[in-house]
């Protein structure tokens, strides 16, 4: 009776946080200090449906804090992998759970094994604690090198003064996935989303030292967004040969271009005044675009912001992120259109 | 050019990823230094009002993304550009060997009227580390000319950290694209518009 009684308030507690922290309410901390309400309105029907409030919402995570199941359980997995689960702890999750939680939605049906998927990062990194030291000067190699110290340089975690911990964590990702998609190497912006990833895990962990346990879960968080949200054509560089040939016929190249299409096409039907504004000034959407898309908003946002965006974005997958960038458009309208 | 009532110079600067692109900018635009600028991706731009010859000129400069797989989407920023910085790093000479593919690209992309005659010029930068220099100053005299004997583009050796010749590449940038816009003026006497929208439309072919 008494274990009951422990889960209905825990249930309540957990009600009470959703309330407080809707995804609506979440969605217009992002741009804090805009008070405008007016170009919302059109907004609403962007937005994710609002979500209603269920007992079952938070099975997974109550289960979890009363120790009757660990993220390892078959029992979770089976829960985790359940849709409609899935759709509803989209707008919350508990620090501890992040990991398991996240690359459960990148790898949507397909199912990691842990052991094993440790011996692959291992290996990719062909045993070293640290690649810096091992990292070349010219091409992937290179790439990488060059933007180690130059990613989130403002960050304590990342202080270009010295090799911090946090330089070879991103070095060590970075190349496994390299590896590990031979024909991405490396792509600007992945070092934005893996710095991001990095400095979320150390708030979650109270910023504690990570391991390479954490780095490998980074790892099979990006790796698997790249396989299963179709990011692999956005970092992949044009093919060559063929594509070029092809390129002269429909000028299409990379995925990335044609997000920055879709979002113009898209801004043109939501957001018409402020499209041909920058249509007559001159300014193209993928001034700022492409640096959304390409580090999938982990470069602009906020740390808690960028959670929240990620939470509904390995759901939802990209869309989620033409959503964002209409709704953040939208709260600038009136201070671009000036 | 009477006719003109503001002068806008749109100046892009390109080169490989770490040369300092967005160190040079900043040290133009706002006389500063930092060892903390992120990686740049996409574009970013800066704008500066300077005097050129009693003429008040708005220049508008543009950084862009170094890694090379970012070019197929520099058609968007390159249009309408009226000078190009090319950048290289004085320790890097596959970053020298790379500023063929920057300008050939450049034109390709922004498709310039007189191609032959856009105004260029040349920074080698990073010339506070001259005792790790791999790129001797005569190489890229010699680049320079082989790109046009009769009228080589200027070169200067810079650093973004020390400011040296920083605002001397700038200044002579913005006179030659200057002078060449006076130049083009009197065959195209209307300010043109620039429709990047135009742009995109070629980019299409998603939906």
């Amino acid at each position: 009776m008494r274990a009951v009684a422990v889960r209905e308030s825990n249930m309540k507690k957990f009600e009470r946080l959703k309330e407080n922290e809707g995804i609506e309410r979440r969605l217009d901390g992002f741009v804090s200090n805009q008070q405008s309400n007016e170009p919302k309105q059109s907004f609403e029907s962007l937005k994710s449906t609002k979500i209603k409030a269920s007992k079952e919402h938070f099975v997974a995570m109550i289960l979890i804090s009363q120790g009757w199941i660990t993220p390892q359980d078959t029992l979770y997995l089976t829960i985790l992998s359940c849709k409609k689960q899935c759709r509803r702890l989209r707008d919350g999750i508990p620090a501890q759970l992040r990991a398991s939680w996240w690359i459960n939605l990148a790898w949507k049906d397909q199912t990691l094994v842990s052991h094993d998927s440790s011996i692959f990062f291992h290996e990719l990194l062909e045993d070293q604690c640290n690649i810096i030291p091992h990292l070349a000067h010219t091409g992937v190699e290179g790439e990488i090198r060059r933007d180690l110290f130059r990613t989130f340089p403002q960050e304590v975690y990342f202080d270009a003064s010295t090799t911090q911990p946090g330089h070879i964590q991103l070095a060590n990702i970075l190349m496994a996935l390299s590896k590990y998609f031979p024909d991405i190497g490396y792509c600007q912006g992945m070092n934005y989303v893996v710095g991001k990833l990095l400095l979320l895990w150390y708030q979650d962990y109270q910023q504690q030292q990570l391991t390479l346990d954490h780095e490998e879960e980074i790892f099979w968080v990006v790796a698997g967004i790249i396989k299963n949200h179709q990011l692999h054509s956005l970092w992949a560089p044009s093919m060559p040969g063929y594509l070029q040939l092809f390129d002269l016929f429909t000028n299409e190249t990379t995925r990335l271009r044609k997000h920055i299409f879709a979002l113009q096409k898209l801004m043109a039907q939501f957001l018409p005044q402020l499209a041909s504004h920058l249509r007559q000034i001159g300014m193209h959407a993928g001034y700022f675009a492409t640096q959304w898309f390409a580090t999938l908003f982990s470069r602009v946002l906020s740390l808690d912001a960028f959670a929240t965006v990620w939470n509904l974005f390995l759901v939802d997958g990209f869309k989620l992120l033409f959503r964002l960038a209409l709704l953040l458009l939208s709260y600038m309208q009136l201070d671009l259109l000036q | 050019m009477a006719h003109r009532k503001k002068v806008l110079l749109k100046v892009i600067i390109l080169g490989d990823s770490g040369v300092g692109k967005t160190s040079l900018m900043n040290q133009y635009v706002n006389q500063k230094f930092s060892n903390q600028y992120k990686a740049t991706i996409g574009a970013d731009f800066l704008t500066k009002e300077i005097t050129i010859d009693e003429k008040l000129v708005t220049m508008q400069i543009w950084d862009t993304a170094g890694q090379e797989r970012f070019q197929s989407l520099g058609v968007a920023f390159y249009r309408g550009a009226d000078a190009c910085v090319l950048v290289y790093d004085i320790t890097n000479p596959i970053s020298f060997e790379k500023l063929d593919s920057w300008r050939d690209e450049f034109l390709a992309q922004a498709g310039p009227r007189d191609p032959e005659n856009f105004p260029f010029i040349v920074l080698g930068n990073k010339v506070d580390q001259e005792n790790e220099r791999r790129v001797p100053t005569q190489k890229i005299e010699l680049w320079c000319k082989a790109k046009n004997a009769q009228q080589p583009m200027s070169f200067f050796e810079t650093s973004a950290k020390e400011a040296t010749g920083v605002e001397e590449a700038f200044q002579t940038i913005a006179k030659i694209a200057l002078q060449k816009g006076q130049d083009d003026d009197i065959f195209v006497p209307a300010a043109t518009i620039d429709l990047s929208g135009a742009a995109t439309k070629s980019s299409g072919g998603c939906c």
